[in-house]
Order: structure tokens, then C-alpha cells, then sequence
């Protein structure tokens, strides 16, 4: 125990696989190591595969006390404030909570480069020192929806963020410290790149799409998705601006480029070398299988970026095409196919680093008909812009899709209901299970609390629709008013023919009830007979018959 | 939904297409193009409610009527070119003259221009016997429709358009369709949508001639100066066949033809109760 400690209080912590898998590539073995601040069990772990001799610095007395439970004599455990800490040097230092919760409510207040120069004072000249400082800059930061006062649960008694020596940007963080170092940007605590690949990356590149994925799954309540902040950044050269937090590097090489739960990259001429690891089965069914994922990777924009342009640009010609080659290349497997994750080369595809397969085989069209479904989520959630009609959003522009891709659309049958289901409502059955399941692996956030953006925009929509209805309410009288004036030049024409029925009908009985048309037709009837002489007679008859009397 | 849609039997070949009642054809939920122009495929003040889709043929219309403030395009290619698939050529006939299409005016508004000059410039070059292809405003006019019986050329017309519903021929382009194909070349005195189909139909072009003038033709898109800047390839006595084909093509949205199913959706054509 050293002074500043508190209690009580605990400092909540996260396992980082990622940022594990980092320190266990960079720490030297059997040196005098201080871990400074909190750190999760699996944090501590990886640095005590190398060293034997780890001292860890907490604030939180119970924090400790569990500490030391937990690992026992591996672990010397120190409750205090960093500027209570007396001690010899130490050759590895890790901080990689930075140096916000390194001091407690009985210590004195010091600035960022304060505390710095308190952790320069307790390591050797050339000691490994892993370091995080937090981006104030950060597109979760900008777009938190929550005041400033509610974000920052540590700072209640001084505000932090105000103090001007606090580095925000990477070579302020890099000036400020007295170390050659490499500085990685880590994305909500998933993914962590180093800022030099960071600030080359494109979008829809390795980088930039794993950047998203971190952020997408991040908790933070958002204002708005931070996909197209971060594609603008990348577009920009700053997609190393706006990570979460920053991790110095100092005095050691790095080894790795890009580090995520599941693999670790490097840049080469042609693309990435990718190391996979297996991580442990998530209850939704898939798994992550690292033996999937292919050595090399080429640098290449995904399929989905090329279908969200060209969508945007209402080409559906060339999406056509597209989702017809996609057709022929996918092939009938376990490994999951997602549009994010494929990689277009020319005319060519390659699987990129999603190893998320089903236990089970799962069938082409299938596969496809996810690939689609999750596209299609990815497409109409993040309010993109394309050339489909309201009515054809969801199962049926879906199935148009795998249509597309040269999977024969459901027959169409009469519906039994007036708002049934859409027929394509089975044949999606499957992928829906699978997309889900993907969904839940990759811990995407989902939509039941939806961002401030999403909720204007469907307002928006909303009112949109209605004056939209309006129209289309509008449009259907005009209908009716056409077909009415069909009608009535249909009923005008029934009228004439009606009365040219009855004018030939009085015509008609007019030339029944005329002497004429009674003589012609004894004269039919006479005509008939075959006795002339009767004729004759009958003929005498009726023409004394017609004689004026005297 | 808006009786333009039935205009040429346009909707009715799309119903047919679809697999749906051909006589009958489902309402349409938007607005359809039935006629090739140089603007947003419209005329300049046509009717369109708020909400409405609107098919073109091409994308050259969708991207004019964006410019214009108007949203909710589908481009999905001219029904004639449906027309071609549903009706193949039952056996390719020995194909002569020239099938030549005089500028129609419309149900609003009336041609002016010099027949007679007209007349002389088309024996001066056709190479064969010549149809004239003359819509029923002209057709219905003795004065018009003698110019060219009197010059000793067959004169045809395949029905109206109808309005409002009534008077549609739904065989007006099967019927432009079988002529088409009887002829070698096609022509008219103006670029216009008869030229476009008479190549899709395996025509060799020709516009040349008087454009003549219609009562109150609205200039807001360009007129002849821009079609003469946008496709000078189409205009001529003789012209590059290829360059024309590919032209008619874009033009008319061969590359954006849609398969039956989706074209059900697209339309709202699903099955209902």
C-alpha cells in the first residue's frame, strides 16, 4: 500500500484480445515490469507469460485485494496513487489504461505531462514503456450523444479533458513523449492498427473496414452510425485521428501492423500477410475458424463498397453484372459469405479475414441469400442512397438481388391475404437464421435504440411518406377520374346505340301496323301456297277487302 | 396509374412481358416514358404527382430529371425493346425500302412545313419504294396525307394512342414492329423515338429533311440545335450502322431491361387479393 489509495471504489476493466495479443508480441521476457493502473486478468496474464517479476499499480484497494487473490505471489500488488509510488526503476512499464486512473481523490492534482514525467521518473533509460492516452478527437467521442458530464465516470472530481498538456492528436502524444516510439490507434477497444497503415488506408480497405467493425460494435450511444464518419476520414488520411484511444510503443519494435480478437496483420507489396486465431464459440452457433482465412490477402476495396457506389450512382446495370460474377464464384461452403469481407480485384474475388463458418455445410444459394440479407441491412440502416422503390425494400429486393446472382426467384402466387408476407419470405427463411448469427458473433449493435440520425431521418421519412400517400392518393382519383371519363364516353356511346335501338324499333313497329307491310305479307303467306287458283281467289278477296266502299 | 402509361400500348406489352393479362394491365404505380426526347423524357410541364416513380427508358432522362429537382427514377428500358423479345421475326424476309416516319405533331398541336419540298428530297434519296408512316393527326388530315398518296408512296398509320384510357391500340407497335421489319432502312425529318426502334428492329437509318415546326413546341430542352450537338451520329442521309446501333442502344435502355420477376416488383405488380 502506498499513499493516494481509495476506497472505496473499483476501476472497471475489459479483456482486450487484441491489445493482449500485442503485448505479448512486444514486451521483452524477464525484466522488472510495472503495470500502471487497471488492467483486465487477461491483460495482466500476457504480461506475466514474460516476466516473473511484474509489480501492478492499482488505485482501488479492493481492486488489489482481488488482484492478489486472483494470481497470488506471481504478482506483487501495489494499492496507491501513482504519486505515492517510490521505487527503484523498472525496465517494462504498461499503462495501457493511460494515466487517467493512476491517481486517487488525496492526490495532488497533476497535469498529463505531470503524471508523464512521474512514469519517466520510474523507469530505466531505455525501458519498454506501453502507454494509452484516450482521443478526445475521436468520431465515438464526437458523435456520444451524451452532455460531456455524463461520458467521463472517472472525472467527476476534476475534469481531465480540460487541461491543455493533454496531447490530442498523434504527433502531439509522440512529441510529448520522451520516447522513440510506434503508435497504434485502437479502435473502441477492438481493433488496434498502427497509425502509419492508419493514415494510408482508403476506403473500403482492410484498415478502414476493420476500423468500422470496431466502432460499429462499440456500446456508446451514438447520434449517428460512425461509418461515414470514418470512410470520410480515410478518404481524408485521418482515419488515424479518430480512434478511441492511442497505444505508445516506446523503445521496442513492433511486429504487427493490425491487431484484432482474431488475427494480426501485416502490409506487404501485394496486399496483407494475415496470422488468424481461433477465439472461443459465441452461443449464436457460428465459429471463428482461423484455418479458413487466407495467408494473403490482396489490398483491394470489398465487394460491398463497389455495390454501395454503385447503387448510389443508380447503376444498376453494372450491379447487375457484379451480383451476376458474385453468383458464379460463390460455391456452396461453411464459411460464411458477407459482401464486407470479400475483396475485388479486377475481375476477380478473394475471401478476406472473416473465418465465421456454420457447423454444418451450408447450401449456395443459401449462402448467397445472407450475403444479400446483410447487405441489404447495411445498405437501407445506414440511409444510403439507391434506386429501388419503397415498396420493393426488404424480402422482395432481396430476392431481386439473388435473382441477380442467377438464384431463380420464387414463382409468384396469388397472395391470401392483404398484406401477406412476401413470397420470397421462405426462401430468405435460412439466410435470415444465418445473418443473425453473424450479426451476433460480430456483436454489431443493433437498432432497438436507434441513433439520433436514424430517428430524424425516419421522421423525415415519415413525413415524407405521408405527403408521399398524399400524392398517391392524389394519383388514384386522377386514375379514377380517367377511367370515369372512360366510363361515360362508354355510357354516351350505350345512350346512342339505345337510341337508335328504340328509333329502329319504332320504325319497325310503325311498318308492322302499315297496309303495305300487311299486304306483303299475305302476299308471303299467299306465295307460299301452291294452288294458283286459290291464290287468286284469296288475292280478290282482300283487294275488295282494301276497295273503298261507295 | 396515369393513362399516359397505356399510350401506345406500352403498358400492356410490359403486362404481357410480366406474364400478366395483356388487355388488362395492372396499374402501374408511377409515371411511364412513352416517348424518346431530349429531357427528362417528359414533356417540359407534364403532371407528375408527389411521390410518383418515374420509368424511363434510359439514364440520360434520369439524370435531366435529378437536375430538374425530380426524385424516384427507375430506368428500365423502352417497352419496344420487351416487344422485340416477345415477337421474334418469324423468318427473316427479304427487307425493301424505306419505311420514313414524317415529325408527328399530336392531339394538341399541328404540324407546319413545306410537304412538297419534303417530297422532293426524299426521291432524291431513297434508293427504293418508300412507306410513309404517318400518325392519325396527320393521317385524319386530307390535306396532309394527299401530299404523299399524291407522290405515289404507300401511306400507313398504326392507330392512335388513345386517351384517357379509351381508343389506345394496343397493336400500334406490334404493328410499327411488322413494318419495320418489311423495311431496309428507316427514316424521318427529325431524330425522334421511330428512328431509335427502326434500328432495334434492323433498320439503317436516315434523318434528313424538313424538321418542320409544331404549334406550341416548348424549346426549354434544347431543340434541334442540341440533338444536332448530342448525336450528330444519328443525323444524315447515310450513316454509320454500327455507331447508330450503339447510340440506340443507350438511348433506349437495352442495358437496363429487366427480367419478368423483377419487373413485377418494381411495379408493384405483385399478386394481391
Amino acid at each position: 500500500m502506498v499513499r493516494g489509495e481509495m476506497q472505496p471504489w473499483t476501476d472497471h476493466t475489459s479483456p482486450q484480445p487484441a491489445l493482449a495479443a500485442l503485448l505479448a508480441d512486444v514486451l521483452p521476457a524477464n525484466r522488472r515490469t510495472l503495470v500502471l493502473g487497471p488492467h483486465s486478468s487477461l491483460q495482466l496474464e500476457s504480461v506475466l507469460v514474460h516476466s516473473s517479476d511484474v509489480t501492478v499499480l492499482v488505485r482501488s484497494v479492493s481492486d488489489a485485494e482481488s488482484l492478489a487473490e486472483s494470481f497470488g505471489p506471481n504478482l506483487q500488488v501495489i494499492a496507491g496513487a501513482l504519486d505515492g509510488l517510490q521505487a527503484a526503476p523498472f525496465e517494462v512499464i504498461v499503462a495501457t489504461d493511460g494515466l487517467d486512473r493512476v491517481l486517487g481523490y488525496d492526490s495532488a492534482e497533476l497535469t498529463w505531462s505531470e503524471r508523464l514525467a512521474a512514469v519517466h521518473a520510474l523507469a530505466t533509460p531505455d525501458a519498454v514503456v506501453v502507454l494509452a492516452l484516450q482521443n478526445e478527437f475521436s468520431v465515438l467521442n464526437l458523435l456520444d450523444r451524451r452532455p460531456d458530464h455524463l461520458r467521463h465516470g472517472d472525472t467527476d472530481w476534476t475534469p481531465l479533458h480540460d487541461d491543455d498538456t493533454r496531447p490530442v492528436s498523434v504527433d502531439q502524444f509522440t512529441a510529448a513523449l520522451p520516447w522513440p516510439a510506434t503508435v497504434y490507434a485502437d479502435y473502441a477497444a477492438h481493433t488496434l492498427i498502427d497509425t502509419t497503415v492508419a493514415a494510408t488506408a482508403r476506403p473500403g480497405h482492410l484498415p478502414t473496414r476493420l476500423a468500422i467493425e470496431a466502432l460499429e460494435a462499440s456500446p456508446t450511444p451514438l447520434l449517428a452510425a460512425p461509418t461515414e464518419s470514418v470512410e470520410s476520414a480515410s478518404r481524408a488520411g485521418l482515419l488515424a485521428a479518430i480512434p478511441t484511444t492511442w497505444l505508445a510503443i516506446c523503445n521496442t519494435p513492433t511486429p504487427q501492423a493490425i491487431y484484432t480478437p482474431t488475427l494480426k496483420a501485416t502490409s506487404t507489396t501485394h496486399g496483407w500477410q494475415i496470422t488468424s486465431a481461433p477465439i472461443d464459440p459465441t452461443p449464436s452457433g457460428v465459429y471463428f475458424d482461423p484455418t479458413v482465412v487466407p495467408v494473403t490477402i490482396p489490398d483491394g476495396v470489398t465487394v460491398e463498397t463497389t455495390l454501395l457506389r454503385l447503387a448510389a450512382a443508380e447503376d444498376v446495370p453494372a450491379f447487375r453484372k457484379l451480383a451476376a460474377q458474385l453468383g458464379e464464384w460463390a460455391t456452396s461452403s461453411n464459411l460464411l459469405l458477407r459482401w464486407d469481407d470479400v475483396v475485388l480485384t479486377g475481375d476477380t474475388f478473394t475471401h478476406g479475414v472473416s473465418g465465421w463458418v456454420n457447423p454444418e455445410p451450408v447450401d449456395k444459394a443459401d449462402l448467397l441469400a445472407a450475403a444479400w440479407l446483410r447487405f441489404h441491412h447495411r445498405l437501407i440502416d445506414n440511409h444510403r442512397r439507391h434506386p429501388w422503390p419503397p415498396w420493393m425494400v426488404g424480402d422482395d429486393l432481396v430476392s431481386a438481388w439473388l435473382a441477380m446472382s442467377g438464384i431463380d426467384p420464387v414463382p409468384a402466387t396469388p397472395a391470401t391475404a392483404p398484406h401477406a408476407e412476401s413470397i420470397a419470405a421462405d426462401q430468405l427463411a435460412r439466410a435470415k437464421e444465418l445473418t443473425a448469427a453473424l450479426s451476433a458473433a460480430l456483436e454489431t449493435q443493433d437498432h432497438s435504440d436507434p441513433d439520433l440520425r436514424t430517428a430524424l431521418a425516419d421522421a423525415a421519412r415519415a413525413r415524407h411518406d405521408l405527403h408521399e400517400l398524399q400524392g398517391h392518393v392524389f394519383g388514384l382519383e386522377r386514375t379514377l377520374n380517367f377511367r370515369n371519363k372512360a366510363l361515360k364516353t362508354r355510357e354516351n356511346r350505350i345512350r346512342e346505340l339505345r337510341a337508335q335501338v328504340q328509333k329502329a324499333t319504332a320504325d319497325r313497329t310503325k311498318l308492322h301496323g302499315s297496309r303495305t307491310y300487311a299486304l306483303a305479307r299475305q302476299v308471303a303467306r299467299v306465295a307460299q301456297l301452291r294452288k294458283p287458283r286459290k291464290l287468286k281467289k284469296a288475292l280478290r278477296k282482300y283487294t275488295n277487302k282494301l276497295r273503298p266502299r261507295r | 396509374m396515369h393513362h399516359h402509361n397505356h399510350y401506345y400500348g406500352q403498358a400492356h406489352i410490359l403486362a404481357r412481358y410480366a406474364g400478366l393479362e395483356y388487355d388488362q394491365p395492372p396499374r402501374m404505380r408511377g409515371y411511364l416514358q412513352h416517348g424518346w426526347n431530349i429531357g427528362c423524357g417528359w414533356n417540359p410541364v407534364h403532371e407528375f404527382y408527389d411521390g410518383a416513380w418515374r420509368f424511363t427508358w434510359s439514364d440520360a432522362p434520369r439524370r435531366r430529371g435529378h437536375a430538374l429537382g425530380r426524385r424516384n427514377y427507375h430506368s428500365i428500358g423502352a417497352p419496344f425493346l420487351y416487344l422485340l423479345d416477345l415477337v421474334p421475326p418469324v423468318e427473316e424476309e427479304e427487307r425493301e425500302g424505306t419505311l420514313w416516319f414524317l415529325f408527328h405533331g399530336w392531339e394538341g398541336g399541328k404540324i407546319q412545313g413545306d410537304h412538297k419540298r419534303l417530297i422532293d428530297e426524299i426521291r432524291d434519296t431513297e434508293p427504293g419504294p418508300v412507306t410513309f408512316s404517318l400518325y392519325y393527326t396527320e393521317y385524319d388530315r386530307p390535306e396532309v396525307r394527299g401530299f404523299y398518296e399524291d407522290a405515289g408512296f404507300r401511306v400507313v398509320s398504326f392507330g392512335r394512342r388513345g386517351f384517357s384510357y379509351e381508343g389506345t391500340d394496343k397493336q400500334f407497335l406490334y404493328k410499327q414492329l411488322a413494318e419495320l421489319r418489311r423495311h431496309k432502312r428507316v427514316a424521318a425529318n427529325r431524330l425522334s423515338t421511330a428512328i431509335f426502334y427502326g434500328v432495334a428492329a434492323g433498320c439503317e437509318p436516315a434523318v434528313y429533311g424538313d424538321p418542320m415546326e409544331m404549334e406550341g413546341e416548348n424549346p426549354l430542352f434544347g431543340g434541334q440545335s442540341r440533338i444536332e450537338r448530342l448525336w450528330p451520329e444519328m443525323l444524315g442521309t447515310s450513316i454509320d450502322h454500327e455507331a447508330a446501333r450503339a447510340t440506340t442502344d443507350i438511348e433506349l435502355g437495352r442495358d437496363r431491361m429487366l427480367p419478368a420477376a423483377e419487373l413485377r416488383m418494381l411495379f408493384d405488380w405483385r399478386e394481391r387479393v
